[in-house]
């Protein structure tokens, strides 16, 4: 309800007062009049009851200070009495309604004299929610350059990381754009290509492949961007790539994408030169089809030596046969016809045949043990040695020969092919030791690292050392066959064995002295062979 | 004047001087007689598919022109007439996979041949007695 201070003027300014309660009681915005000395309440609106809490009532009966947290009434005390009178006066400042509340208002105050008292007409506008929105928007706008300081320093950290990798890997590094040029070179790929970094950086990547590729490179490009479809990307791939120098080499290629901050695609390619890997996979090739060539020549050569030892089993034999048979038969059906000097060479023509049919199985047998499988297993050598023995034993015990084993350790090996051994190297032993009335055999072992060495030492003819190494070749012989009979096959099979066990064999020896025979054999590997 | 004496010993072997010596063999021991010789495996095959009666044994060697010996024993072994009768294999051949595949095949001896003739002559006359005198043959 209009009631204007001063009611006594109230008819004769119908329209004034009218225009009064409009602007006044139905202004939208809190309105009061104050007086300027008490500070008291004269009038408030509807908008001031409604906004404070207080009733109209309650407001005439109060001054400007009760609308005020009591902490800031020094202030406005403060302001009014420094205040010289004017027309008009702004400024925000901080109310406190009935329920206790604190509003921002900004003042719009306008000083008038009525009836010679100072009063003031004020409006006020509930700033509030405006300053917390500008508050709340200056603390995102801090908080956002906080975050953007942060980013950049992220990023430059990224960047400076980006770059030391980058600097520092030895495999070519080039990024690209969506045109295809190349936006990033590193050292890497200034020493792979041969470009300086500068020269590269703005070039189409076309430059780093070969004339022939340039066209499906384009036309992958174009695919990629336009469909997506990836032949290359997210891929490693093996391309070649061509140097500054023109010189084109083999290379690995790992390719991604990316898009950049404005949306555009981008190319990370990440290059090796495999040049050395081609070179050695092709040499493990050519090594690999080489020795292919060479099991397969190896295969021939061995189907042939069958194929040999068969025939020479077979048809050598049969001569031979006939010529013994013959003269056996010669003898038997014309004997008392031939004379003694025709008997004799009868003799030394049957005595030869034998010779040969002997030569001929030992060949045979030689010639098998290159081709028969190994079977290893724990071989007890005492006992083997004491088994070959006792063939021998007949002979050496009616010549009073010393026979002496030392405790031989177990080896690793086929126990059917190590009785070979035993028994042409023993054989060997009493054969040569045959003339002599104090002979004495002695087998022993030496232990070494990685490897047994047993050996046979007898005090026979032994051997003149400047012949040692023909020893162990098929059919050599240091004696005549007058002296000792023998084909020459007993030590080279000895050592064939022995090789094919992965041990080897030597001698020692000297002219009528004796001679030491040794064989050497692998310790067993533990955990297979 | 003599009927032909019935043979009791096929000799198959294309060597000549083998089939001399084998002969000169058997006869130390009176068993030369009844030999036929076949110098192939071809002519032996014939020789059995066509004799009323077969022989007691068949001395085989395994190198033969046109069909091979161990051809010959499969043949004869796989054929239920023939499959009785002893098939002694009289090789030169040492060779452990002849030795091997003629077992394999059905013979009954694998006899290398010796190059000494001694032991070439007991060899064949020990196997020609044991054959021809002292293995009882199942009924015909």
């Amino acid at each position: 309800m209009a009631r204007p201070v001063g009611g006594s003027k109230r008819r004769s300014r119908t329209s004034s007062e009218e225009r009064y309660r409009l602007l006044f009681h139905n202004n939208p915005l809190p309105m009061w009049v104050y007086d300027q000395q008490t500070l008291a309440f004269l009038d408030v609106n509807e908008a001031a009851v409604r906004h404070y809490g207080y009733s109209r009532e309650e407001f005439l009966a109060m001054t400007l200070k009760e609308i005020r947290p009591p902490e800031d009434v020094g202030e406005l005390m403060e302001t009014v009495s420094h205040t010289p009178g004017g027309l008009h006066d702004a400024g925000v400042w901080r109310h406190r309604r009935k329920d206790g509340s604190d509003i921002m208002v900004a003042i719009t105050r306008h000083r008038l004299t009525l009836d010679d008292r100072a009063i003031a007409l004020v409006l006020a506008h509930d700033v509030t929610e405006q300053l917390a929105a500008a508050r709340a928007l200056k603390q995102s706008e801090d908080a956002l350059r906080q975050l953007n300081a942060e980013l950049e320093l992220r990023v430059e950290e990224r960047t400076a990381r980006f770059r030391a990798v980058a600097e520092t890997a030895t495999d070519a590094i080039v990024l690209g754009d969506h045109t295809g040029n190349i936006t990033y070179f590193n050292p890497a790929a200034e020493r792979i290509f041969g470009y300086s970094a500068q020269e590269a950086v703005g070039q189409p990547l076309t430059i780093l492949m070969p004339a022939t590729f340039h066209d499906s490179h384009r036309s992958g490009f174009e695919r990629y961007l336009r469909t997506g479809e990836a032949r290359v990307v997210g891929r490693t791939v093996e391309l070649t790539g061509v140097r500054r120098d023109g010189t084109e080499f083999p290379l690995e290629l790992s390719l991604a994408s990316w898009r950049t901050t404005g949306g555009q695609l981008a190319f990370t390619g990440i290059l090796r030169d495999i040049s050395d890997r081609k070179r050695a996979e092709a040499g493990r090739a050519a090594h690999a089809s080489a020795l292919d060539q060479a099991n397969i020549e190896l295969q021939a050569v061995n189907r042939e030596l069958e194929a040999f030892s068969y025939s020479v089993s077979h048809d050598l034999r049969a001569p031979l046969r006939a010529i013994d048979g013959f003269s056996k038969i010669l003898i038997e059906d014309h004997g008392a016809a031939l004379n003694e000097e025709a008997h004799r060479l009868l003799d030394v023509i049957t005595g030869n045949t034998r010779r040969m049919a002997a030569l001929i199985d030992d060949l045979l047998a030689f010639s098998r043990l290159g081709r028969q499988p190994i079977a290893k297993g724990d071989v007890d050598m005492t006992g083997l040695v004491h088994a070959v023995a006792s063939d021998l034993r007949a002979d050496m015990e009616a010549r009073g020969v010393q026979f002496v084993v030392d405790p031989l350790p177990p080896a690793w090996g086929d126990q059917a092919l190590l009785r070979q051994v035993w028994s042409n190297v023993l054989g060997n032993a009493a054969k040569f030791t045959r003339r002599r009335t104090d002979a004495r055999i002695e087998v022993g072992t030496q232990q070494r690292d990685d490897e047994i060495a047993y050996y046979v030492r007898d005090n026979g003819v032994g051997f003149d050392m400047r012949y040692a190494d023909k020893l162990f070749g098929v059919f050599q012989r240091l004696h005549s066959s007058e002296e000792f009979e023998g084909t020459g096959v007993g030590l080279a099979i000895v050592q064939r064995v022995v090789h094919r066990h992965g041990g080897r064999a030597w001698a020692e020896g000297r002219t009528n002295e004796g001679a030491t025979i040794y064989f050497s054999l692998p310790r067993k590997i533990e955990r297979g062979e | 004047m003599n009927r032909p004496l019935e043979v009791e010993i096929l000799l198959v072997e294309d060597s000549p001087a083998d089939v001399e010596l084998t002969l000169r063999a058997l006869a130390k021991h009176n068993l030369a007689n009844q030999v036929h010789v076949a110098k192939d495996g071809a002519e032996a095959l014939e020789f059995i598919a066509h004799s009323s009666n077969h022989p007691k044994v068949v001395l085989l060697d395994l190198k033969l022109p046109k069909v091979s010996g161990l051809e010959v024993l499969r043949r004869i072994k796989n054929e239920p007439r023939t499959r009785h009768l002893p098939v002694v294999v009289l090789t030169s051949s040492r060779e452990e996979p002849d030795i091997a595949e003629a077992y394999r095949l059905g013979a009954n001896s694998y006899i290398v041949k010796p190059v000494d003739f001694e032991d070439f002559v007991r060899a064949v006359s020990e196997a020609g007695l044991y054959w021809l005198l002292l293995n009882e043959p199942p009924n015909r």
